[in-house]
């Protein structure tokens, strides 16, 4: 898989760079500011792009950026926002429509063992990533006389992860449950929840999200 | 009017009563016809009594005592007629002095000085009756029989000297009436007012007395009278300049009184300026009060121009010396009022209105003084807010560029290492020493977004209110709904005013109100940006006691803006906060 990394700050470039390097991606291209990572893009047609959300020219430019390549390079190329904040409405924008491709995760988890590597296969492959800080964030937003308290504890382990954007077997991985388990208590929430029925990977974490957002 | 002189006027009038009875009464046991007594007694006792009313009414000036004075003078004339002797040759001696007196009033009245012209003319008149009292009383004459006074007789040159002088008398009462006419015709309609009824009383007595001298003139000629008009002619003749001296109190009286509403405009001048006022205003007033339309109110305007009535810049006229009162402050003059020369000739009404504008000037100068004091401390603490505003949101913009952005190269250098030395032994206790260190440092990572947040978020910087509200919303531990009717961006002070004062009350929503929900409404309506929060807890709060809403107070005073808090016990709470926006 081939990505590119931008990001002002050498250090945290050369750092994700490596990162993405000993996970198995071929980085073909660095850049320091929005506007040369959209250039990047543009030169390389790689499968993923890593952008800070914080870049020059100025304020949230990276998410701009990534915006424009979410829907310029849909489908071929892929976008993982690296942000300093825990904003879900910064999540919800980038996720859009819900097509996939795209992930939100705090910048830190650059120092998790896996987890960037995790997150940018996931993106990568059509996937979605939202950090689960921001899930948590949207989460903890639902407390009374919401149906979210109907859930059980696992259905409620399984949306959150569900939101991060996993897949089942990941899920299923994370947990040590089944697949069948995790199928089970994802189709048990979704209908407390009134959702339409499991609509696959990518939809389905836009319309979790959407799901709490709304209903605080 | 002070304790001694109430006094005083109080034993002259006394005195002058005194006198007109025992002046009555001597004529009554003479056999005076009662109608003569009366008329006598009755204008002899009117200058008394009007006397001692402008004595009361108007202490300050001479009018009250001289018009008693002429009043005893009066009575004196009363024994000429009678058979005692002396007081009868007194009488003759020195009857009509109070027409000196009445002159002198005619044209100094209320209190001016008398100019060169003028004081001619009164001394040659008062001279001329001091000659004629000297002849009547030490020349003897065949005509005028025997009395005790005379030092040599000698006919000739007693009838001369009582021509001569009444000649003199006659000219000089002539030339007051002019001269008083002249002050009369150049005076300004202020003055002419009250002025009228004492020149024409005052030429009255003039004339009376030009015709009573002339009379005796033309008798030492032709030893018969001026007009032989007969009985009852003459009698009616005689009763008609009796009425006429009789209504000169009665101008005098009218005259003063006049004065006397004048001070009465002053008052309410100052009444009607106490609240400070306008030049305009205050020129309006001055003209008012002081009765002259041609006033003009020039006002310093403390960086050494002159602004006219109307508040426009303007030069002072050339020739103020003579017709100009000029207000003095501590740093040179504050106001030049130019009138009406002839208002000078009662200082004490200018300068009570002088006085009045002082007050209304002081009042006025200091009154600016502090609005725009105020307006200054206002510009002052608005720049504060902003210069705090732009200094928060820097701070977190490096918070997130610098302090966060290197902790976080820090924790990527950290799981370098660890990665490293797991390589090496799965097991080193270095590798898990390090692990720790990095959940601190994402710790302290997390930590320091938290703070930025608090100080200022990124996002409503970067987005606006809306989002920051939502994000609000979204961490308040109360549910809340958000009714934002706003989509454009604002100016920053206004969108993170705003975004506090909806951070503190759902603060306290969460904190103080036990409530179930809190509605958010965000709106923007004529020029002003409307921010809402209500909840359906307990209610009660106090105010902004106690709360961060004081500091919201504070910053919205700044803007202009203002802050509503309706709390009532049991009906939830609602706050409004109103920041213009234009």
């Amino acid at each position: 898989m081939r990505v590119i990394v931008a990001d002002d700050s050498a250090v945290i470039r050369a750092g994700v760079a490596r990162i993405l390097g000993d996970g198995g991606f071929d980085v073909v291209g660095e850049a320091t500011t929005a506007d040369e990572a959209l250039v990047c893009v543009e030169e390389h047609r790689p499968d993923l792009a890593v952008l800070d959300i914080r870049m020059p020219p100025s304020g949230n430019a990276g998410l701009q950026a990534a915006e424009k390549i979410r829907d310029r390079y849909g489908g071929s190329t892929a976008v993982l926002v690296l942000s300093q904040y825990l904003e879900p409405d910064y999540a919800l924008r980038l996720i859009g429509p819900g097509a996939g491709g795209v992930g939100y995760l705090l910048k830190e988890s650059v120092a998790v063992a896996d987890e960037l590597v995790d997150a940018a296969r996931r993106v990568a492959s059509g996937g979605s990533a939202i950090d689960p800080a921001v899930v948590e964030e949207f989460v903890r937003a639902q407390r009374r006389e919401d149906r979210l308290s109907e859930l059980s504890s696992r259905e409620r382990s399984v949306l959150a992860l569900v939101a991060e954007g996993r897949s089942n077997r990941s899920i299923a991985d994370r947990l040590l449950i089944s697949i069948k388990t995790v199928e089970g208590a994802i189709a048990a929430a979704f209908m407390k929840l009134g959702l339409e029925p499991d609509p696959g990977d990518n939809r389905r974490v836009l319309a979790v999200l959407a799901y709490l957002e709304q209903s605080h | 009017m002070s304790g001694r002189t109430v006094l005083v006027s109080w034993l002259c009038a006394a005195g002058g009563l005194l006198f007109a009875v025992v002046t009555t009464l001597v004529g009554e046991s003479q056999g005076a016809p009662t109608r003569f007594l009366f008329f006598d007694g009755t204008v002899g006792l009117l200058f008394v009594l009007i006397g001692l009313v402008a004595w009361s009414v108007r202490p300050e000036v001479r009018t009250g005592p001289l018009l008693l004075a002429s009043g005893v003078l009066w009575f004196v004339g009363s024994y000429a007629p009678t058979m005692l002797m002396p007081a009868s040759w007194l009488g003759f001696s020195f009857e009509r002095y109070y027409d000196v007196l009445l002159a002198f009033l005619a044209l100094t009245f209320p209190d001016v000085r008398l100019r060169g012209l003028q004081r001619v003319v009164l001394v040659v008149f008062a001279g001329a009756y001091l000659v004629r009292t000297a002849f009547r009383l030490f020349v003897g004459c065949t005509c005028t029989g025997e009395h005790p006074f005379v030092l040599f007789s000698n006919d000739q040159m007693f009838e001369r000297s009582q021509l001569v002088t009444s000649w003199v008398i006659v000219g000089a009462a002539l030339a007051v009436m002019v001269l008083a006419a002249h002050r009369l015709r150049t005076s300004g309609p202020a003055a002419r007012r009250y002025l009228a009824p004492i020149v024409v009383s005052g030429s009255i007595a003039a004339l009376v007395a030009a015709y009573d001298a002339f009379e005796l003139a033309w008798f030492i000629r032709t030893g018969g009278p001026v007009f032989d008009l007969g009985e009852p002619g003459m009698e009616i003749l005689a009763w008609s300049i009796f009425a006429a001296v009789g209504l000169v109190p009665i101008g005098f009286l009218i005259g003063a009184l006049q004065r006397r509403r004048g001070h009465g405009a002053i008052a309410q001048m100052a009444v009607g300026l106490d609240q400070g006022a306008a030049p305009d205003q205050l020129r309006a007033a001055l003209r008012h009060a002081l009765d002259d339309p041609t006033l003009e109110l020039y006002l310093a305007d403390g960086e050494g121009r002159w602004l006219d009535g109307f508040g426009h810049v303007a030069d002072l006229p050339e020739d103020i010396e003579h017709a100009s009162t000029v207000l003095e402050g501590d740093d040179g003059p504050l106001a030049v009022v130019t009138h009406d020369p002839i208002l000078r000739e009662d200082p004490g009404l200018v300068t009570a209105a002088v006085a009045v504008l002082r007050l209304a000037v002081e009042n006025e100068r200091l009154g600016q003084l502090v609005r725009d004091q105020l307006e200054e401390v206002r510009a002052s603490r608005s720049r504060l807010i902003q210069a705090a505003e732009d200094e928060r949101r820097r701070i977190v913009r490096d918070l997130h560029d610098g302090a966060q952005q290197r902790l976080i190269a820090v924790a990527l250098a950290m799981q370098q290492a660890r990665e490293a030395a797991h390589r090496v032994d799965p097991e080193a206790p270095f590798a898990q020493r390090v692990e720790v260190a990095i959940i601190e440092l994402l710790g302290a990572v997390d930590e320091l977004r938290q703070l930025a947040r608090g100080i200022h978020p990124a996002i409503l910087t970067e987005e606006g209110l809306p989002p920051a509200v939502a994000g609000l919303a979204r961490r308040s531990p109360v549910p809340v709904k958000l009714d934002i009717q706003i989509t454009e961006r604002l100016p920053l002070v206004v969108e993170a005013t705003a975004y506090f004062i909806v951070a503190e009350a759902l603060t306290n929503v969460t904190r103080h109100a036990d409530a179930q929900s809190a509605v958010v409404h965000i709106a923007r309506t004529n020029g002003h940006l409307d921010v809402e929060v209500r909840d359906d807890g307990c209610g009660g709060a106090d105010g902004f006691r106690g709360s961060g809403l004081l500091g919201m107070v504070d910053r919205l005073d700044a803007l202009s803006g203002r802050l509503v808090v309706e709390s009532p016990v049991g009906g939830g709470t609602r706050l409004q906060a109103v920041i213009p926006c234009a």
